[in-house]
């Protein structure tokens, strides 16, 4: 009966979010089929697929969860035979599940797509990087979504969010790294390129769990 | 099984005397014969929206008035033998009662001087009735 | 299994501008408790910590038996919560919401639920941001009854609904204590509902609890004493009078400890009673809201 609460609860925010998941699925792989044709390598396509990657994240973040708690829907769920431990977990990971599953694809497709098209391999790191702080921002966001319903903060975030993924997109473009291998026929992965990527996949789930495990601890839940 | 019971709003009467001057009507016209088994309380409580306490109250007044019997485990039932005649007159002296306390009302007598008063009428009435019995003896 | 639906003691739960103070009241199967207070005064806060979604700072809170909000998703299997600020997902329809709900409490009953959204006049294809406020307000009350849960949390429940809808829901929570393992509290600024059908009445004021206690007993308490009082005359104390209003000869004594020997103390002085008459809840609610805030104030 515990599990099968929390399985149930997630069930039915996959179900809702649906749409949202599958169209940014279907623009994220038409940005990825235009970068394929394209011959600079962020704009036209790359920055269509940042875009359906950020409007997926902020969509998933504000309508299926904060809207939740402003619309006082949680108030209903939580009448149901959960804890407030459950509700935030089932949330967390219907979320995450909403938004990596295009994520994953999404990046695989991208890193495939450069193997095989004229786009110089050289690129692998740098949008390795970039995907990868997508989903780094996408945890943050969720956090800072699960912690309060200010308007103000989501603002705050989301506008902070999106000008740090421009400024991450061009300091990497002009890094040394990505000028000196980026034109390359092989993909060079240098030590500050591999961590920046590992953090930015730790670092937001670790982000994430800080928050779910203050998040559950609070005394007012509504 | 529904029982018909309704309670007005604009009726000051507290809700269980109501009650009770519904069910002593459908005893008094033979509606409810005597034997016939009452609905149980928390069924008359469903039917009639009212609280389930306000029920037992009025059950409780039928008994005391001997209208009806509560068997222990079975519920409650018409009382037998009864003289509908008098189950009429209970609803005649709760009248007259009334019009007698309009009456102290507009004399300014309290309560308790109605009570001593109806103590004094009583009295009289015996002290009589006695004189009565010894004359005749 | 004797337990009470609830049992609350001693809770405390401390706001910035509001303090929910040494609250306990128990509940037993069978019975209805009205809630009633002014808006502000902790009842929703109040069961908004039965539900669980509030931890009190200290107390011991027990819903069916089961430490609330440790185990509140075990309480909540057999507890019904509808508040008036609840919401259900307005892009989905109300079937969505049945079929849905449904699977998640093995004493669904489903014939009762198809009975209700015929008696709420509900129909189960409409999408929720499409109906009005009162047939939200059945819907929402539509999911919980049809699983027959054994203790009903209403928060406002007929607030802001028309007569109709109100008598339609009334009748249905009646039908609920047809069965006397099954326990109602809810909070209502509709006093004639909760004089009508609540066995025990609670008060609750800036977040205390005034006045808890048999409903038919309560009310009986109380009166209002109208006297003529001669100019000379002084009106004696009297215990349980919560407020004397004179104006010249005409007095009104509100008291909450009525005995016919409060006649008796009013003519021995000199004053005369012209009428002693009952009080609606609505008017011993007001009474005792002001007394209490005077009594605080002073």
């Amino acid at each position: 009966m515990n599990r099968s609460i929390v399985r149930h609860l997630i069930l039915k925010d996959l179900h809702l979010m649906r749409w949202m998941s599958r169209s940014a699925l279907v623009g994220g792989l038409v940005a990825v089929g235009l970068m394929s044709v394209s011959p600079l390598p962020i704009a036209g396509g790359g920055v269509l697929l940042v875009c359906a990657l950020v409007v997926l994240n902020i969509f998933l973040v504000m309508h299926g969860v904060v809207q939740e708690r402003k619309d006082q829907v949680a108030v209903f769920v939580l009448s149901l035979p959960v804890s407030t431990t459950q509700y935030v977990a089932a949330k967390v990971v219907a979320n995450l599940i909403a938004f990596s599953v295009p994520w994953l694809v999404l990046t695989a497709a991208t890193l495939v797509m450069i193997d095989v098209s004229q786009m110089p391999n050289g690129f692998l790191p740098f949008w390795t990087a970039v995907l990868g702080y997508l989903f780094f921002y996408y945890c943050v966001l969720l956090g800072v979504g699960l912690m309060t319903t200010s308007s103000g903060w989501h603002a705050t975030a989301i506008i902070a969010g999106n000008i740090s993924v421009n400024f991450l997109i061009m300091a990497l473009f002009a890094s040394p790294s990505v000028q000196a291998y980026g034109a390359g026929d092989t993909a060079v992965w240098t030590t500050g390129m591999a961590a920046l990527v590992v953090a930015e996949i730790v670092g937001g789930i670790a982000v994430l769990a800080a928050v779910v495990m203050t998040h559950s601890r609070r005394r007012e839940f509504v | 099984m529904h029982s018909g019971m309704l309670i007005s709003q604009a009726d000051r009467r507290p809700m269980y005397v109501q009650l009770v001057g519904q069910i002593r009507h459908r005893i008094a016209t033979g509606d409810w014969p005597p034997g016939h088994e009452l609905p149980s309380i928390r069924a008359l409580a469903a039917d009639a929206h009212v609280s389930v306490i306000t029920v037992k109250r009025a059950y409780f007044d039928l008994e005391r008035e001997g209208l009806i019997v509560t068997r222990q485990g079975k519920g409650s039932f018409v009382a037998e033998g009864l003289d509908l005649g008098s189950v009429v007159q209970y609803g005649e002296l709760d009248a007259h009662l009334l019009a007698a306390a309009e009456i102290g009302r507009a004399l300014r007598l309290t309560t308790q001087d109605l009570e001593q008063r109806l103590r004094d009428v009583v009295a009289t009435r015996t002290a009589a009735a006695e004189k009565d019995g010894n004359d005749h003896e | 299994m004797n337990e009470p639906a609830i049992d609350i003691v001693g809770v405390e739960k401390a706001y910035r501008f509001f303090h929910l103070s040494n609250i306990s009241l128990r509940l037993e199967p069978g019975q209805i408790m009205g809630f009633v207070g002014p808006n502000g005064a902790g009842k929703s806060t109040t069961i908004r910590i039965l539900m669980g979604m509030i931890r009190p700072d200290r107390g011991d809170v027990r819903v069916l038996g089961h430490q609330v909000p440790r185990d509140q998703a075990i309480a909540k299997r057999e507890v019904g919560y509808v508040s008036d600020d609840m919401r259900l997902y307005g892009s989905q329809t109300l079937a969505w919401h049945m079929d849905w709900v449904a699977p998640i409490y093995p004493g669904w009953d489903a014939a009762y639920a198809t009975a209700l959204l015929k008696r709420f006049h509900l129909h189960p294809a409409q999408t929720i941001k499409a109906l009005s406020h009162g047939e939200r307000v059945k819907a929402t009350l539509l999911l919980v009854l049809a699983r027959r849960p054994r203790l009903l949390l209403l928060d406002e429940p007929t607030t802001g609904l028309d007569p109709v809808a109100r008598h339609e829901i009334l009748a249905e929570l009646m039908d609920v204590v047809r069965d006397e393992r099954r326990a109602i509290l809810f909070s209502s600024h509709n006093t004639q509902d909760v004089e009508q059908i609540s066995d025990v009445i609670t008060f609750l004021d800036r977040g205390r609890i005034l006045e808890s206690s048999d409903t038919a007993t309560f009310i009986d308490r109380w009166r209002r004493v109208h006297l003529d009082v001669p100019a000379q005359v002084t009106l004696p104390d009297a215990a349980g009078v919560t407020e004397t209003q004179r104006n010249g000869r005409v007095a009104v004594v509100t008291t909450s400890a009525y005995t016919p020997d409060l006649d008796s103390v009013y003519t021995q002085a000199g004053a005369t009673v012209q009428d002693v008459q009952r009080m609606t809840l609505e008017e011993i609610f007001v009474a005792t809201v002001m007394h209490n805030r005077r009594e605080v104030a002073s």
